[in-house]
């Protein structure tokens, strides 16, 4: 079951799930769980160099959406995705090299967490501001259009990155130029400490799509097959060149912002209740109900995650830290 | 054109399109109606009559009105100015006419001489501001005036006033991001302001359809909640007149923010530098000329019997002869004079107010920087009732992502500590709409350094130019408190020094304290400061043992532009600040008991002002100067110091002028990287011992 290549296969066939892509998105899911998990364990242990940002909570959307792009895709995650790294082709060894900014890591060392680009992979961006992704990922767009390549281009950014202007500079363009772009808010209740009521005054942030003349759409975003369908859906149109989509999917995140942050400001219950739709837990009870899942395949599931995990992290681990030399290289073509 | 009013669930936000449901114009006197016309005629003949000026040399540029005038009338005829606010667009003639500039302060602007009340020659022709009338300076780069009128419209609002903001635009700029930061704001809060944007369907040669996905501003801003949107023909002054009178009342009583889209027609070409005949039809400007709203709201005077054809003949004639004598009576004005060019950026020397003590009464228990910054803060809050303080997460329980604001919306309240969306420009654009009301004193944080970019418009476009382009009219002192630099495992965008960038622009003071006490007493001269204020805060000193310090007194202040000596020697000198002060002062005891030479450390603690004084006479005691900085070499401040000496103390230099700073390259990540790119203490003794050696 272990997966560590871009996918080549066509999933979802005709838009639709078939078993053996469910049990693969469930895999997925937990698989980038456990990577979190290990991310934050070695933040305590003092072993991963800056700060831990986790995706817990964020699984089904992350894996949801990239589940519905092609190899020759293209993704611009931010950074709880995780599962959308995964989903992508990207290997544990490769997440965890970044986390512990060791020297075969995919930016040698220079910059940590999901910040790197995979250009095989066509995995871009990530950078801290994350609504100054949205017109890098448009500009991609737009060279996919001029090159009549039959790709589109996932984009996504926070509820709090939807107050930048660069969303609306970004949006605005894609859909003036009606350019194969997809543009994912995860709304997490919270930007850091600033809650949405005190971001925006709209019901829905899809909402704002209308005004662009594209279409929108908020979305349950811890139901995977809901995030899967109806991403694929703005993909196909994307693809038909239609134009953009603009999705809105609604989670919890459920640690704080960074491991640095006890997220003493989130009322008290808030995570308990969301916790009750745990995105895996949901899928996991749907995919037991089916019998896809047994007891005895989960088992194995598990031990196989965990054994990837481990082999990541134990790489990781043993890998070199950069030269103090190689400062000052890769600012410049060589 | 029918009415139609669409209303969203819950009734949130309103579409109107043509006519709003009140005909507010059948309440107004005839003989205001008379002087809108008469001001929309003045704007269109003053188009003309510049235009010969600037072809016999005297006026140098022009930007017209012409096709947008009686919409811009019918806005102002629904406000009151001198008590409402205006921040018009460079195409607003006819608003800033009605609004109670007057044909003769137009001239004295268009021929740049002494006397205009926007600028004094400083800024271009048709730039606006007007202190009287609250029409609020104006600048060039269109679109950075949403956020600041948002700004004025909020001090509106938190001092419980009917005041109402007008901001224009054309509809090139309402792609510019700032346009939807201000909308989301605006619309979060309720606040009192009006865009009203002017769509002659060109931003300069870019037709409407390049610009805007559903060629409509009004429908592009559905999906905010809580707007009223109108989308009225700008050439038929009852109709706009009835929009902007509805949109006006909305805002006096507390409805909220709207957007007026209002269609007009460019009739001349952008500016005076440009052609339109080379991208437009011959055919789209002749339909241009058959929607000119002149003779249109000509022909309702007189269908409406408020005027007769003759009239509108003797009126115009009127005009023209006024024109004609404001503009000689203003070429006979004279010029603004190149000496007060310096003395216009800042507030005037020794203008810092009253109760300023430099005494230092260290006599608290020992304080960590960030504590020392939070004490400083609710000190001169309490001092200032007008003093607020926001940015994203610093008000509540989180109190900063470093804990600086901790406690304080719990001591001020929510309406004076607050966390705004997460767009630096917003941040910095409205505290400019605050400070510009002369009272409010934001001091607001910008999360990181590396974050500021956004902003750096609003803050060297907008805030440092703002005094020195209205001659002093309107300033907008505020603290910029900003979260900067590395050595704390932040990779590249959790580490940047930004002292390099803002040392570089004139009209913003550039603060960079070392230590607890020094912080406070900085902060606090900074909230009292006359001046725009960049206070730089290195994260990494935050809670460092050896940046902590006694507590100063509530009474404590430090004056900008005094360095201070952190260790008297004989040979050898060590000009740096931040974070780099303590390194240098452990290679100087190293250095020191190694050679036997007495090294002389400086700490500059401002780098706008600098204290050249102290540097200079240091150096001409030692002979040798090493510069030390966590900012990168090439374009870091250290740069211009090292010029000065040169300049100022070559006689007495005995060695080449040093520089340690940062490699040239962004932060990373890796510890091994990050160390080797940036200045360690090893680095500074090799410096020193290459100085001592020569």
């Amino acid at each position: 079951m272990v997966k560590t290549a871009a996918p080549e296969q066509k999933r979802g066939t005709g838009g639709k799930l078939s078993n053996p892509d469910r049990l693969e998105l469930y895999y997925y899911m937990r698989l980038a769980r456990e990577c979190d998990d290990a991310i934050l364990r070695l933040y305590r242990q003092g072993k991963v160099v800056g700060g831990a940002y986790t995706g817990n909570g964020n699984e089904a959307t992350a894996v949801g959406s990239a589940y519905a792009l092609e190899k020759h895709d293209y993704l611009f995650p931010m950074h709880r995705d995780l599962g959308a790294h995964l989903v992508k082709g990207q290997t544990a060894r490769n997440i965890f090299l970044q986390q512990l900014a060791r020297g075969n890591s995919l930016t040698h060392g220079r910059d940590g967490t999901g910040h790197y680009a995979d250009p095989p992979l066509r995995i871009y961006g990530n950078v801290s501001h994350l609504g100054a992704m949205i017109p890098m990922a448009v500009g991609v767009a737009l060279a996919v259009k001029m090159r009549k390549e039959d790709s589109v281009v996932m984009n996504y950014i926070g509820d709090g990155g939807s107050s930048v202007g660069e969303f609306h500079e970004g949006l605005n363009m894609a859909a003036v130029m009606q350019l194969p772009f997809i543009l994912i808010i995860e709304n997490n209740q919270f930007a850091y400490s600033t809650p949405i009521r005190r971001q925006f005054a709209a019901q829905k942030l899809s909402d704002r799509a209308s005004g662009y003349g594209i279409p929108g759409v908020t979305i349950d975003g811890t139901s995977v097959s809901l995030v899967y369908e109806t991403c694929r859906k703005a993909v196909d149109r994307a693809r038909r060149g239609e134009g953009p989509t603009l999705i809105e999917s609604v989670t919890m995140r459920m640690h704080g912002h960074s491991a640095s942050d006890d997220a003493s400001y989130v009322p008290v219950g808030m995570i308990e209740e969301w916790r009750k739709k745990d995105p895996i837990d949901r899928f996991e009870k749907i995919l037991l109900a089916d019998h896809l899942l047994t007891g005895e395949t989960r088992k194995k599931i598990e031990e196989g995650i965990k054994a990837e995990v481990e082999d990541a992290v134990a790489f990781a681990t043993e890998s070199p830290y950069p030269p103090g030399e190689d400062a000052g290289k890769g600012v410049y073509a060589p | 054109m029918p009415t139609k009013t669409e209303t969203r669930p819950k009734g949130q936000d309103v579409q109107h399109t043509g006519n709003p449901p009140t005909d507010a114009l059948a309440h107004l006197p005839a003989n205001q109606i008379v002087g809108a016309y008469t001001n929309a005629l003045s704007a269109r003949l003053i188009d003309s009559k510049i235009l010969i000026l600037l072809r016999q040399g005297k006026v140098f540029f022009h930007i017209g009105c012409s096709g947008h005038e009686v919409a811009q009338v019918a806005m102002a005829l629904a406000m009151r100015p001198g008590h409402d606010w205006a921040y018009p667009y460079y195409r607003d003639l006819g608003f800033s006419l009605q609004f109670g500039y007057t044909i003769e302060e137009i001239m004295l602007e268009a021929l740049h001489r002494r006397g205009g009340p926007s600028s004094n020659g400083f800024a271009m022709p048709f730039h606006y501001g007007h202190r009287k009338w609250r029409i609020v300076s104006q600048s060039s780069p269109t679109g950075t005036q949403y956020l600041q009128a948002l700004g004025t419209a909020m001090g509106a609002a938190k001092d419980s006033t009917d005041e109402v903001v007008y901001v224009s635009s054309g509809e090139g700029s309402t792609s510019e991001g700032e346009f939807h930061e201000a909308v989301n704001w605006a619309a979060r809060g309720k606040f009192p302001v009006i865009f009203v944007v002017q769509n002659n369907r060109y931003a300069i040669s870019v037709p409407v359809r390049d610009q805007l996905a559903g060629e409509s501003v009004s429908l592009m801003v559905r999906g905010y909640g809580g707007l009223n949107r109108y989308h009225v023909d700008g050439c038929d002054f009852p109709q706009m007149f009835n929009a902007a009178a509805d949109a006006v009342a909305r805002a006096r009583r507390g409805d909220g923010p709207s957007v007026i889209e209002a269609d007009t027609v460019r009739l001349l070409a952008h500016s005076s530098s440009d052609d339109q005949r080379k991208y437009r039809d011959p055919r789209d400007l002749e339909d241009d000329l058959k929607r000119d709203p002149i003779p249109r709201l000509e022909r309702f005077l007189q269908e409406k019997g408020i005027l007769t054809a003759a009239d509108c003949a003797r009126i115009r004639t009127e005009i023209q002869t006024r024109i004609d004598s404001a503009a000689e009576w203003a070429e006979g004005k004279g010029l603004p004079d190149p000496s007060e060019l310096e003395s216009s950026v800042y507030a005037p020397a020794g203008a810092v107010p009253a109760g300023v003590s430099t005494e230092a009464v260290h006599t608290g228990p020992s304080v960590v920087m960030v504590d020392a910054i939070n004490h400083a803060l609710a000190e001169e809050m309490a001092l200032n009732p007008k003093m607020l303080v926001y940015g994203e997460d610093v008000a509540g329980k989180k109190g900063g992502v470093f804990t600086a604001t901790r406690g304080l919306t719990d001591k001020f309240g929510n309406d004076r500590v607050f966390n705004s969306p997460l767009a630096e420009a917003s941040i910095v654009g409205t505290a400019f709409g605050l400070a510009i009301r002369g009272d409010y004193k934001p001091v607001v944080e910008i999360q990181f350094g590396d974050y500021i970019w956004p902003a750096f418009m609003q803050i060297r476009d907008e805030v440092a130019m703002l005094r020195f382009r209205s001659n002093g009219q309107w300033t907008c002192p505020m603290v910029i408190r900003v979260a900067v630099g590395g050595y704390i495992h932040g990779g590249l965008y959790h580490s940047q020094s930004i002292d390099g960038f803002f040392t570089h622009i004139p009209g913003v003071r550039v603060v960079f304290p070392s230590n607890a006490a020094d912080a406070k007493g900085l902060l606090k001269t900074a909230c009292r400061s006359l001046d725009p204020v960049m206070f730089l805060e290195h994260k990494g000193l935050y809670r460092q043992g050896f940046a902590s310090s006694a507590e100063p007194g509530p009474d404590f202040t430090l004056p900008f532009g005094v360095a201070a000596v952190k260790r008297v020697g004989e040979d050898v000198t060590v000009v740096t600040w931040g974070m780099l002060v303590q390194r240098s002062l452990d290679a100087a005891r190293k250095v020191e008991a190694a050679h036997g030479v007495g090294v002389e450390v400086i700490d500059i603690r401002t780098l706008n002002p600098l204290d050249t004084q102290s540097i200079f006479s240091s150096v001409r005691k030692t002979g040798k100067v090493l510069i030390v900085h966590e900012d990168t070499l090439t374009g870091g401040f250290g740069g211009e110091i090292a010029a000065l000496i040169a300049a100022e103390c070559f006689e007495s230099l005995d060695a080449p002028v040093g520089r340690i700073a940062a490699k040239d390259t962004p932060v990373p990540y890796g510890p091994g990287l990050e160390n080797a790119m940036l200045p360690q203490e090893t680095d500074i003794i090799r410096g020193l011992e290459a100085l001592i050696r020569y």
